[in-house]
């Protein structure tokens, strides 16, 4: 098999420098080139045929990440991009993903973790941080979000659009004390505490999809 | 209705239809409501029957509930459950009664 072609994006120079020589490393990875912001990774995604773009969400000045991801995966649907960022927040990687990211790891994984992702996103699997992978598996098995009923996955959605207790109970015309009955059920089978929390790990879980 | 409906025990059914019968007849003689909706929800270990309508309302805090209340939440004492009252003025009533079931009592 041939090398795996990467390109790193990432607005600060030591990251893409520190990326460049780790990956340098490993056998099976050829880094072919770098960009600094969005507009500079679309064009090399273009000129450099990379197999995976390695990227930050958070590209400084300019269009973000998941704009240039998103630019990237329409315009080369071949090439797997792999976010890499300091961010762990459920939102971001619900982002992240809908915009077609092939996987998702935080900084802070072990290089040879890194490593891997490269290889498995290279042959089109998706990576998941281990917390976030923790989450999909549960949900998979339904050991939680897959086991909301109709009703309480209505109730996640309003809560998490920001509404109170008493503006769901109104929208479904029963009382607060059933939409508490609700709610506490819903954090039960989340395994969460809060309101908050529960709004999290259902975007986590792909229950709820922000902006919508 | 709400959730995956199971058979419930006589009493039990006989009080949700009391319940639903005292709260009707309350929203009819009190509330001057132009609409209301009962909603029965399954849970896992209760049964709950929600009656809301948007009639005019009352302070709770204020005076001792009337006698069709009071009745309503003698009998689901009767069956170990609950009666929940929200209202205020102007913004209609709704009440909730709770009844808890005896998860794998069948067995």
């Amino acid at each position: 098999m041939s090398d795996v072609r990467v390109l790193i994006v990432d607005d600060h120079p030591v990251v893409r420098v520190g990326l460049r020589a780790m990956l340098a490393e490993q056998p099976g990875i050829v880094v072919v080139g770098e960009a600094s912001d969005a507009d500079d990774a679309i064009r090399a995604a273009t000129f450099l045929e990379p197999d995976v773009v390695v990227m930050d969400l958070e590209l400084g000045a300019g269009p973000d990440g998941i704009a240039a991801k998103r630019a990237i995966v329409d315009a080369h649907p071949e090439v797997n991009v792999l976010v890499l960022t300091t961010y762990d927040t459920a939102a971001d990687i619900a982002r992240a993903l809908d915009a077609g990211a092939a996987g998702y790891l935080v900084k802070d994984s072990e290089p040879q973790r890194l490593y891997r992702a490269i290889l498995d996103a290279a042959n089109g699997e998706t990576v998941l941080s281990s917390s976030m992978a923790r989450g999909a598996i549960r949900a998979l098995r339904g050991d939680t979000g897959g086991e909301l009923s109709a009703r309480e996955l209505e109730i996640v959605r309003l809560v998490a659009h920001g509404r109170s207790n008493a503006d769901i109970a109104r929208e479904f015309f029963i009382s607060e004390a059933t939409v508490k009955t609700h709610v506490g059920h819903v954090l039960t089978k989340l395994g969460v505490e809060t309101r908050a929390a529960a709004v999290a790990r259902a975007i986590e879980l792909r229950l709820v999809v922000p902006g919508r | 209705m709400v959730g995956a409906p199971v058979e419930l025990l006589p009493p039990i059914e006989q009080t949700l239809i009391r319940v639903a019968q005292g709260a009707l007849a309350n929203i009819r003689s009190h509330a001057g409501a132009t609409r209301a909706r009962l909603t029965l929800t399954y849970l896992p270990d209760a049964v709950v029957l929600d009656v809301r309508d948007d009639g005019r309302g009352f302070d709770t805090t204020k005076g001792e509930p009337g006698f069709g209340l009071r009745s309503l939440a003698e009998r689901l004492d009767d069956v170990g459950g609950r009666l929940s009252v929200e209202s205020s003025p102007g913004d209609g009533t709704a009440v909730a009664a709770s009844i808890p079931l005896a998860v794998g009592a069948e067995t």
